[in-house]
């Protein structure tokens, strides 16, 4: 179980402090699917390196089971919005770095990079630069090397932003399908309704910064084969968004005159190029 | 275009320009490259231990100066706290023209390598130490952050993200300071000491000999060529992924 407690977390800025986190609770159960959305300066990606041990709360605790996570966790896969690839090292050597740096056994790590390579479609690229992928294989590679390891809590910011739509509903498909298979906790944070209640088995809304929780969807149908098409789906996405606009509508106001970065993460919701699956 | 090739291309280009333009100047000093090239073979026996002496010189200048400014560099450029308490030193003493420093180098020294190799290896160490600060500074911090994430120690991240990233820039400074050491070494060579070529071109000055001047100056372009093509090849070699 992943818990936040009461998680306030701020950074002190050029020119004033910053609050990012107020308060922020929640607990993903073992072996769920939890998404996290709210707009863009939320808190969301500050919430995801606090799990993953990369940063330290000024109060509060994030907890795995019962440890309070200060520092990065063995058992803990993180998936940044570009990836983290490395340029420099091949497919194969970014898909073993965790391994690597972890000192497993040579044999044993070749043995699992080339299982990881296969169950993202990779293993012929084994040799290639990040480079020479597109922006699909890169993703999958990102996966590759978290599933590498032995995960039992898989955290991802956007993983899925920087693709069309066809390409975005495969790798969907394909989290799912892996996520099902490894039954690691999954907290992942988007910006696309769809994509959250796709995978979302709660899906909880940030408010806009500092973030909390302002809404939590239950959702718990996500990873039934087809739900996409499902009119629940569609139903549920309708809800969420609506769930959204009323944050952004209740702190638009109060956010303008506090600050001004927040409303433009506002208006992001609202232009709506997430929300086609309400037609 | 071979890699040979465009330099014979060059070669005929630039030989073709100086001989009309030395038609053109027509002075003693500035003899064509028919009557230059000639001596090279002619000079050999000198050219050869001289050329020898300054290559050498100016490799362990160039590598003393890197093993020294890299390691500094990245570290100094990955830590904010280390980054505010150097950057000032560093903009103060990157601008001293190093070369004021070869008159007190001869009278620690002697006239021997020491002070030549020591002037050239500090005058790196600042473009090396800059650059690599610099480029240090500007690794993505989602690649560092994924490596750590991984669980990767600080050296971890050194070994596999902030010294790649910085091998590209290490390298232009390298190939673009290479002119620089060259021209520090003629100096050095040339005001001290009877060796390099450095030497040889002002001694055949004194000469009044300008076509063995010549033939001392192309063997410096050549040196200059091979330092070049030295970095060009070791990047290639440590960089594959660009």
């Amino acid at each position: 179980m992943l818990t936040f407690k009461q998680v306030n977390k701020s950074y002190v800025g050029k020119a004033r402090q910053l609050i990012a986190l107020d308060g922020l609770s929640f607990s993903v159960p073992s072996g769920r699917s939890f998404a996290m959305i709210g707009p863009s300066g939320c808190g969301k990606s500050t919430a995801l390196l606090l799990a993953a041990g990369l940063l330290k709360p000024n109060s509060g605790e994030v907890l795995i089971g019962d440890q309070p996570i200060l520092h990065p966790r063995r058992q803990t896969a993180l998936i940044l919005q570009d990836f983290g690839l490395l340029p420099w090292k091949t497919v194969f050597e970014n898909a073993t770095l965790g391994l690597r740096v972890r000192a497993c056994a040579k044999e044993e790590r070749i043995v699992r990079t080339h299982q990881a390579l296969q169950q993202v479609g990779l293993e012929q690229f084994a040799a290639a630069y990040p480079s020479e992928l597109s922006g699909g294989m890169r993703q999958r590679l990102a996966l590759a090397r978290a599933l590498a390891l032995d995960v039992d809590v898989m955290l991802m910011d956007e993983p899925l932003s920087a693709l069309d739509l066809g390409l975005r509903e495969s790798l969907q498909d394909l989290l799912l399908a892996l996520w099902r298979r490894r039954g690691y906790t999954q907290l992942l944070v988007t910006h696309s309704i769809e994509e959250a209640i796709f995978l979302g088995q709660q899906v909880l809304v940030i408010s806009p910064r500092p973030g909390h929780v302002a809404t939590i969807i239950d959702n718990p149908e996500a990873g039934e084969a087809n739900y996409r098409n499902s009119t629940l789906f569609a139903a549920r996405c309708r809800e969420l968004r609506k769930a959204l606009l009323s944050q952004s509508g209740r702190d638009g106001a109060f956010n303008r005159t506090r600050d001004a970065d927040n409303s433009e993460a506002v208006t992001d919701i609202h232009s709506g190029k997430d929300t086609n699956c309400d037609a | 275009m071979p890699r040979p090739l465009a330099y014979l291309l060059a070669l005929i280009v630039i030989l073709l320009s100086w001989q009309l333009l030395a038609l053109v100047i027509a002075s003693p000093a500035f003899p064509t490259p028919i009557a230059t090239v000639p001596m090279l073979s002619v000079y050999a026996t000198q050219l050869g231990p001289d050329f020898l002496a300054s290559l050498y010189r100016v490799l362990v200048a160039m590598l003393l100066g890197t093993v020294t400014a890299m390691p500094l560099g990245l570290v100094i450029g990955t830590s904010s706290r280390l980054d505010a308490l150097c950057a000032p030193i560093l903009y103060i003493l990157y601008p001293i023209p190093k070369i004021v420093f070869l008159p007190v180098l001869l009278v620690m020294m002697g006239l021997a390598d020491t002070p030549k190799i020591v002037l050239i290896a500090i005058t790196i160490f600042f473009q090396v130490l800059v650059t690599v600060r610099d480029a240090a500074k500007e690794v993505p911090s989602a690649a560092i952050l994924s490596v750590r994430s991984l669980g990767a120690s600080r050296l971890d991240v050194f070994r596999h993200v902030v010294v790649p990233a910085c091998l590209p820039s290490l390298f232009t400074a390298l190939r673009i300071s290479s002119g620089t050491a060259v021209a520090i070494l003629f100096f050095a060579e040339a005001f001290a000491g009877s060796t390099g070529l450095g030497y040889f071109i002002v001694d055949s000055w004194a000469l009044l000999n300008y076509p063995r001047m010549f033939a001392g100056i192309i063997a410096m372009a050549f040196l200059g060529v091979l330092l070049y093509e030295v970095f060009d090849i070791v990047e290639r070699k440590l960089a594959r992924w660009r």
